[in-house]
Order: structure tokens, then C-alpha cells, then sequence
């Protein structure tokens, strides 16, 4: 999709009709539109969204929802309609898509879509539904991922990053919709599994009581988990706040600078103890085979060396080779060995000595193989000595931060200051509300663990029961069916999810490879938690800025991976799609190195963007590294019918023009669209 | 893309498979289309693909 222009009428702030022409220029496909805080911009990107989907952003970026048509315009010219029309390009065809607002009765109207030829408005076929037509050019599912709101925070690397990062894979892969088949699957696998039992006997109705008595357990299980996430999550926040609030007092800025050193340490102690802990379960499992395997080899050798054995494993000579040579009744000299020879009793009585060449092979191998095991369980006690000694080590490190941070707790707790006071006692309760909730998540986990374990015997137990039922044979066919059909879309969702992982963080590690100026790295696991590492590979913390450009960097790795999958073609996920990419506030909290770091990688990150940016945020390094890319400009100019006495005047200077931001005593009180070059 | 060899453990033939997921995510795409955010589950629906594969595929 390539948008050509936009008209917003008496839309929001903007009153009257507003015109706005986008670049389709490939080089210069940067659109830039700036104007003053509270001023449109906002809406401006509301409106493109709202023409497509209907929907309008959340409450945090966008202020009354409810007035959306212009205030002016209603009073003065009595107007009852706000409308958005947007001109596109997609394939080889050129659309125009609608949608007005009727004050009067308060309703949204339904997207209207025509097709654009010679100028012309050619109605779409009938029953073909516009709203159909345009998730299919850009699916609903992943517009928030190219109109993108706000301050461009990093809503992808907070607490609860790793579940909005989730969703806008599975958006843009489309899997949403998948997913609710998942979903409507299971809801018929299991009422075909009760049917098959119902037809099967008292025996497979209990177990499957039992199955279902689990399964309401879990569901129990599960959403007190959540809730103790929740908590946690809640505590974290208070943590932080009264961290920030502390932060901010110079009278104990030692304590606070040491507390967070030894906060820090710990963090990593706790991670090596963790990655110890982990190395010692795994212990068995990697060295118990050659550590049982010691006893048999000594055997093995013991055999191999007895009077009985020796000689003969291996042999001196190949009973094969011993046979042939008495079958051909000559000797390998050229001698002949006819029956009855002294010869051929000779070669005969080699047979005594002679061995199976297959039987050799196999038992020098195996010899060679419980060598190979002994060689490796040689190591396998000293590891664990050295394990049980690391986390020894790291055990009494971590009693040792913790008294250090106990005793810094204790002071700032009994301090002089009542706020400081206030402030740390609040903060211990907090720190130990979480503390709570972490075991509360990890005691219920475990459960629900183990109850899926029992679920799972039993429901070994209650399929052998409908194998053996005739009554339930029409009904195992079924539940055979949704099983295979479960399996089939939960193994296809899983790969391309992973891949999509892969392919995001590969993405994303190249634009910051390329534009922060510290070593960062990303590492993306299985449930989309987001972890950034810095060279030496401790765990990352992060500036406002950087959360700030990792959250475009983000967005720009998303929509440069559903441009990847434009062209796929699998019918069960949806195809990516290449669309513009209209970003608000990039810039919010960047530096200066970083604003022209994202002004530079923004634009490479796909084929059209649009950039709405505050007067403050189009810095001389972001304009200079835009110059040559964008295609069109503009501003928006705040009217105002009031005379604007003592009022600061805001101008801005584009191409050596002089532009009024705010005009005074003009007609209306709203935002027009300005083009400046 | 990855490839699309996904070998599971199935009793049913994974071409066949594919042609059925096809179906459902055909559904549930319109039903997701027309109703939005705001779709229901349609189990019945679902069933019924089930069943007639079935009926068309007796063993």
C-alpha cells in the first residue's frame, strides 16, 4: 500500500476541509509534518487509522475521544458530518477509501471503497465488502505496528514487554486468527474425547471425572498465577518509585549509589548460582551413563585379559578365512590338504583358536565404546566437586550482599528525615510483597505441573479404554481426527513463530549495531522475553533514550519483517504486507547522536513514512540527516480567535522562510494544514 | 521461510490435514472479518468440517 493523499473534513482540530499529499517518491519517501505540541499531530495519524479500521487510540494518547467532529464547526456552521477520505495505490489499481462521522446520532459510519480510474469513482463489485478489502491490504491485526502512537515508548522491553511483543509477532504473522480455530479444535476434541467415553463403561467416565476435575484445578491454579503476577509486577513498580524517590535525595546519595552497586551484583550472583544450580542437575543426566558404565568396563577388560578369552578376541586367525581354505583342499602355500593329510589336520586344529570375525568386531567396539565412557566419567567427579564448590562460593557471596543491603535497609529506615524514613520502610514492605508473590508463582507453577503430568496418564488411560470399546469406536475416529488436526496447527503456528523470532532479533541486532553507540545485544527466548546484554554480556540497563530507540528499532524490525512476508503464500497464516509507516514523536527523548541515528535509519526501514514531529524534536541533526529524503512538508498552524496578547510568537524557519505556528484573531479557533515545500 | 516438512506424529495423512486446516481457517477468517474483536467461537461450524471429512472418508 502506497498512500497518495488524505483529506480530513472538520476532523477533530482541524476545521473545514484539510488537504495533505504523501511522497511516493522512492528516494524522498519521507513525508515530515511538524507542528507544535496539543496542535493535531496525533489526530492527524487518528485519522488515517480511523478511515481505515474505525478504531480510535487508547484514552493515553488521544484526549476526549468523543469529540470528533470540530467544535467550530458545529457551533458556527452548524455541521453534523466529519469525514476522512484516503487515495491509495495498491497492486496496479488506485483505491479511495471513506468514512464519516454523523454527530446527530453519534455513529461511525461504515468504510465506503471505490476503485479510482481515469479520475473516475468505479464502485467496487457488488458483495464485495470494503472492510474485507482492506484487511487484506494491510490486516487490522498489525496496524498498530505501522500508525504508530505516542512517545514511542519501548512498550516492548517494560515488565510486560514480552506479552506485547507476543502479540505483534502473532499479529503480524497473522495468527490470531489461527488461533481461534486452535481454540474452537480443542472446545470439539473434547466433546468428542466425553462421547467416546459416555460410550465406553463406568471406568472411563471416572477417569475422565478425574481428568476434568484437574483441568478446573489448573484453570483455578492458572488465574491465581496471574494474580500473583499481577502483584508482583504492581510491587516492582512501587520498588522502582521509591528507588526514583530516594534517588532524588542528596543526603543519602552515597547509600542509594551503593545500594544499587550491590543490587547489581547480586542480580548477577544470583544469575551465576541459577546457571550452577542448573550445571549440577544436569550432572546426572550428562555423566550417570559413563559413571555406571565404569564398573562394566572393568569387567569387560577383565574378561578380555582372562587365560580363556585371550588369543581369541581378538583372534589369531578369521574362522572364515580357516574354512575356506580346507573347503578348497589347498593351503594359501599352494600345498595340497586332501582328507586324511597331516596337513589339513594341522590347519583343521587352528578352528581351536580361530574366531567370527562379526563377533570380534562387536566386542572390540563395545570394548571401545566403555573406554570411551570411562575416559569421560574420569571428569564427572571432579565437575561436581567444582560445582558444589561454585555454588558454595556464590551462596555465601549472595548472604554477604544481602546483610550489606540489609544493614544500608536499616539505616535509611531509622533515618532522621521522616521522608526517608517513610520512603524505605514503604519500600522494604514492597520488596517483600514481591518476594511473596515470586514463591506464591513459583509453589503454583510446580502444582499445576505436576497436575498436568497426572492428566496426562490418565489420558493414556482413558484412550486405551475407547480402543478397547466398540461403543466409543465412532467417536475414536473424531477425537483420532482433531487430535492429528491440534498437533498439525500447533506444530505449524510454533516453527513460524520461532522463525519470526529469529528473524525480528536478527533484525533488530543489525539497526543497533548500527546506531547505539554501546554494544547492546538482544536475545529473544521461547515466551518473547526481551533481554538486552551489553559487551561483556551482563544484562543491560537502560537510558529512557535507549528504551526509546530500542522500541523504534523495534517497530522497524516488525515492519521490516511483514514486508519479508508479503509474498508468502501458506493460506493458513495471513501474508505480510508492505505499508507505510507512520511514526508519532520519534524523537521524544533522544539525544542528539541518537535523533540523527533514527533519522537516518527510519527512513531505510520501509518504502513510505511519514514522520509527525514537535517543532523542538525536528533538530539541525535530524533535519540534516533527512535533507535529501523527504518529499513533502508541512506544518500544522494553530488559529486562534483570540487576540493572543503577551503570547510568545512561535514561528519556524523551513527553507529560509519564515512560518507562523500560532496564528491570533483569525476566524476560527482550530489546525490547518500547511504545505512548506 | 523454514521448510514446511513438519513431520508429526499423526494418524492421518498431513496433506489431508493441511486441506482441513485450510477450511477451519477459512471460517474463522470470516467470522473474524465480520464480527471483529467481538467474534464468537463457532464449534459447530468446526464440527461440522470435522464430520463431513469424516463421512466423506469412512475407514
Amino acid at each position: 500500500m502506497i498512500i497518495e493523499f488524505m483529506r480530513v473534513s472538520n476532523w477533530r482540530s482541524f476545521y473545514g476541509i484539510n488537504e495533505l499529499w504523501f511522497s511516493t517518491d522512492k528516494t524522498k519517501n519521507v513525508t515530515l509534518i511538524r507542528a507544535e505540541n496539543g496542535v493535531g499531530k496525533t489526530s492527524l495519524l487518528a485519522a488515517l487509522n480511523w478511515c481505515l479500521f474505525g478504531i480510535l487510540p487508547g484514552p493515553d494518547e488521544f484526549e476526549n475521544p468523543q469529540n470528533i467532529l470540530n467544535l467550530h464547526a458545529i457551533k458556527n456552521d452548524n455541521e453534523k458530518h466529519a469525514k476522512v477520505e484516503l487515495e491509495f495505490l495498491h497492486g496496479d489499481k488506485k483505491y479511495k477509501a471513506s468514512r464519516t462521522y454523523e454527530e446527530d446520532i453519534n455513529k461511525t459510519n461504515a468504510l465506503k471503497l471505490v476503485e479510482i480510474k481515469d479520475g473516475a469513482d468505479i464502485p467496487l463489485p457488488q458483495n464485495s465488502k470494503p472492510d474485507r478489502f482492506i484487511n487484506s491490504v494491510i490486516p487490522r491485526e498489525m496496524a498498530p505496528h505501522f500508525f504508530f502512537y505516542g512517545e514511542a515508548k519501548s512498550k516492548y522491553t517494560g515488565t510486560s514487554g514480552s506479552k506485547e511483543f507476543g502479540n505483534a509477532v502473532k499479529s503480524i504473522l497473522g495468527s490470531t486468527i489461527a488461533n481461534m480455530a486452535l481454540k474452537d479444535l480443542e472446545t470439539v476434541h473434547k466433546e468428542y474425547i466425553k462421547q467416546a467415553t459416555d460410550n465406553t463403561g463406568p471406568e472411563a467416565i471416572k477417569i475422565h471425572n478425574r481428568i476434568q476435575f484437574l483441568e478446573d484445578e489448573i484453570l483455578k491454579k492458572k488465574s491465581a498465577l496471574n494474580d500473583f503476577a499481577e502483584e508482583a509486577k504492581q510491587a516492582q513498580e512501587h520498588i522502582d518509585e521509591f528507588n526514583k524517590r530516594l534517588a532524588g535525595t542528596e543526603i543519602i546519595k552515597t547509600d542509594q549509589a551503593k545500594r544499587q552497586r550491590l543490587e547489581t551484583s547480586l542480580e548477577r550472583k544470583k544469575t551465576s548460582l541459577n546457571t550452577a544450580e542448573t550445571l549440577k542437575s544436569k550432572w546426572l543426566s550428562e555423566f550417570g551413563v559413563s559413571l555406571l558404565s565404569t564398573e562394566f568396563t572393568k569387567k569387560v577388560n577383565n574378561l578380555l585379559d582372562q587365560k580363556d578369552t585371550r588369543r581369541k578376541i581378538p583372534g589369531n586367525y578369521s574362522k572364515k578365512l580357516v574354512n575356506e581354505v580346507l573347503e578348497d583342499d589347498t593351503c594359501i602355500c599352494g600345498r595340497s590338504i586332501g582328507e586324511g593329510t597331516k596337513e589339513r589336520e594341522q590347519i583343521k586344529s587352528l578352528l581351536e583358536d580361530a574366531t567370527d570375525e562379526m563377533v570380534v568386531n562387536r566386542v572390540m567396539s563395545t570394548k571401545a565404546a566403555l573406554e570411551r565412557l570411562d575416559e569421560r566419567a574420569m571428569g564427572a567427579w571432579q565437575k561436581m566437586k567444582d560445582s558444589e564448590e561454585r555454588i558454595i562460593e556464590l551462596n555465601g557471596s549472595i548472604t554477604d550482599i544481602n546483610v550489606d543491603l540489609g544493614i544500608i535497609s536499616e539505616r535509611l529506615g531509622a533515618h532522621d528525615s521522616q521522608s526517608i524514613k517513610d520512603n524505605e520502610n514503604a519500600r522494604k514492605r514492597a520488596i517483600s510483597q514481591r518476594d511473596i508473590a515470586n514463591k506464591k508463582q513459583i509453589s503454583l507453577s510446580s502444582e499445576i505441573s505436576s497436575y498436568e503430568s497426572n492428566i496426562s496418564i490418565l489420558r493414556k488411560d482413558e484412550k486405551a479404554l475407547h480402543s478397547k470399546s466398540e461403543g466409543a469406536k465412532r467417536f475414536v475416529r473424531k477425537v483420532e481426527l482433531t487430535t492429528d488436526l491440534i498437533n498439525r496447527l500447533t506444530s505449524k503456528l510454533n516453527r513460524e513463530e520461532t522463525y519470526a523470532r529469529v528473524m525480528i532479533r536478527d533484525k533488530l541486532n543489525e539497526i543497533i549495531k548500527e546506531f547505539m553507540r554501546k554494544s547492546f545485544k538482544v536475545e529473544i527466548d521461547k515466551d518473547y522475553k526481551l533481554t538486552v546484554f551489553d559487551e561483556n554480556d551482563n544484562k543491560a540497563a537502560k537510558s529512557t533514550g535507549e528504551n526509546q530507540l530500542l522500541g523504534l528499532a523495534f517497530t522497524g524490525a516488525i515492519a521490516h519483517f511483514a514486508k519479508d512476508r508479503q509474498f508468502e503464500d501458506d493460506d493458513i497464516l495471513l501474508p505480510g504486507t508492505e505499508a507505510p509507516l507512520v511514526v508519532d514523536s520519534p524523537f521524544g527523548h533522544l539525544d542528539t547522536i541518537y535523533k540523527g541515528g533514527v533519522a537516518e535509519f527510519l527512513p531505510k526501514l520501509a518504502r513510505q513514512i511519514v514522520l509527525l514531529v514537535s517543532t523542538s524534536q525536528a533538530s539541525k541533526e535530524v533535519m540534516n540527516e533527512l535533507e535529501g529524503k523527504i518529499g513533502y512538508q508541512y506544518i500544522l498552524v494553530s488559529h486562534n480567535k483570540d487576540t493572543g496578547d503577551n503570547k510568545k510568537l512561535e514561528e519556524i524557519t523551513i527553507n529560509n522562510k519564515v512560518h507562523e505556528l500560532t496564528k491570533y484573531n483569525q476566524d476560527f479557533s482550530g489546525t490547518k494544514l500547511v504545505e512548506v515545500g | 521461510m523454514p521448510d514446511d516438512n513438519v513431520t508429526d506424529n499423526t494418524v492421518t495423512d498431513n496433506t489431508l490435514l493441511d486441506r482441513i486446516i485450510r477450511q477451519l481457517i477459512s471460517k474463522e477468517r470470516a467470522n473474524y472479518l465480520e464480527n471483529g474483536e467481538a467474534a464468537r467461537a463457532i464449534p459447530s461450524e468446526i464440527r461440522k468440517i470435522i464430520e463431513d471429512q469424516i463421512n466423506r472418508n469412512p475407514r
